[in-house]
């Protein structure tokens, strides 16, 4: 593969980079991310890869757009409303970089369907919303050997570690099974600053391109945190655990199971 | 020893930059590479910024109106 004129253009600011460089972005443009939820995470997150020229995004999301995403979910659009998220996003992805290839995954993650799409990629970005699917990705991941970044927000508060299966600590190493049921509202109750999604997405992406360039150092084995009221990164070390139910030596967890519905479960919610 | 030849004339700044790094990258560590670029901005720019990024400039030659500049890939 070498680099057309008009590519040479599009990525010059990577390629003058010492650690991209000519062959970093032909390995980007041959490189393959998974996106799950394309809500406030999965938007810059799908909008950075693309411009970065990650040659196959896959996204995966099985709702469609609504009108109280538009305050954070800045891939869709206010004439999007009611239309198909990976749809909507697709079509900002092919107005960016017509060099992307874009798949579309239409449906809700399920541990029946959530392990063949995964295995497609090389890298997943974990953008999802509750607990139930954060389980399942960071469960998939593990038994393909896909490494991920877990990434998650509420109000002014949003944390990302990196997770590369079987090496590093996995979600669960962290925390071992679902929290109780009313103890973490939904983003819908409990609100989110519309900008929050963006800082956390957007080091989401950053760390899929240094995980496919196998640049710099990976933010696993421990846990980034974000509060944007204090404006205070914190990185809390959080190596894997013996006890850990999926990945430790005396794991519980051996076949991929759903711990519920990764869709809201409230009548008429719009969170 | 390889020397390799490329021909960046009439190519501005920065693009000039980023063809240097990707024939930089044709040749292998320890050869050499040589750039025919313009005068201006280009040849006050080029070797510079080629130095900075770990590359050595061995020399530079001023042809009629163009300057041929000649680099050993380092890195």
């Amino acid at each position: 593969m070498s680099l057309t004129e008009e590519q040479i253009q599009r990525y010059s600011r990577n390629i003058i980079l010492e650690q991209i460089g000519g062959a970093g972005q032909e390995k980007l443009l041959s490189s393959k991310v998974l996106i799950v939820g394309l809500g406030g995470l999965g938007s810059p997150a799908a909008l950075y890869l693309a411009a970065a020229g990650v040659g196959t995004i896959g996204l995966l999301d099985g709702d469609q757009v609504d009108l109280t995403n538009l305050q954070r979910q800045i891939v869709h659009h206010t004439r999007d409303v009611g239309k198909r998220k990976v749809a909507s996003a697709r079509s900002k992805i092919k107005a960016i970089n017509p060099d992307v290839t874009v798949r579309s995954h239409d449906v809700w993650a399920r541990a029946d369907n959530i392990r063949e799409i995964i295995r497609e990629y090389d890298f997943v970005i974990d953008a999802t919303d509750n607990f139930p699917a954060k389980f399942l990705i960071n469960d998939a991941c593990y038994f393909e050997r896909v490494a991920f970044s877990h990434g998650g927000i509420l109000q002014f508060e949003g944390q990302l570690m990196t997770v590369i299966p079987g090496e590093t600590a996995c979600y669960r190493c962290l925390f071992p099974g679902l929290p109780p049921g009313d103890t973490v509202a939904p983003c819908g109750q409990a609100g989110v600053l519309g900008v929050l999604p963006g800082v956390i997405g957007s080091l989401q992406a950053t760390e899929a391109i240094k995980q496919l360039l196998g640049i710099g150092e990976p933010l696993t084995d421990s846990l980034l945190t974000y509060s944007a009221l204090t404006m205070d990164f914190r990185k809390v070390p959080a190596g894997r655990r013996s006890e850990c139910p999926l990945c430790g030596p005396n794991a519980t967890i051996t076949t991929l199971m759903d711990e519920g519905r990764v869709s809201c479960q409230r009548k008429g919610c719009k969170c | 020893m390889l020397t390799t030849k490329v021909d960046l004339r009439g190519v501005p700044c920065p693009l000039n930059l980023v063809k240097a790094k990707l024939a930089l990258e044709k040749v292998a560590v320890g050869d050499i590479l040589e750039i025919e670029i313009d005068d201006g901005e280009p040849i006050r720019n080029l070797p510079v910024s080629l130095g900075r990024q770990g590359q050595e400039i061995l020399e530079t030659v001023e042809q009629q109106g163009y300057f041929c500049l000649r680099i050993r890939r380092r890195l």
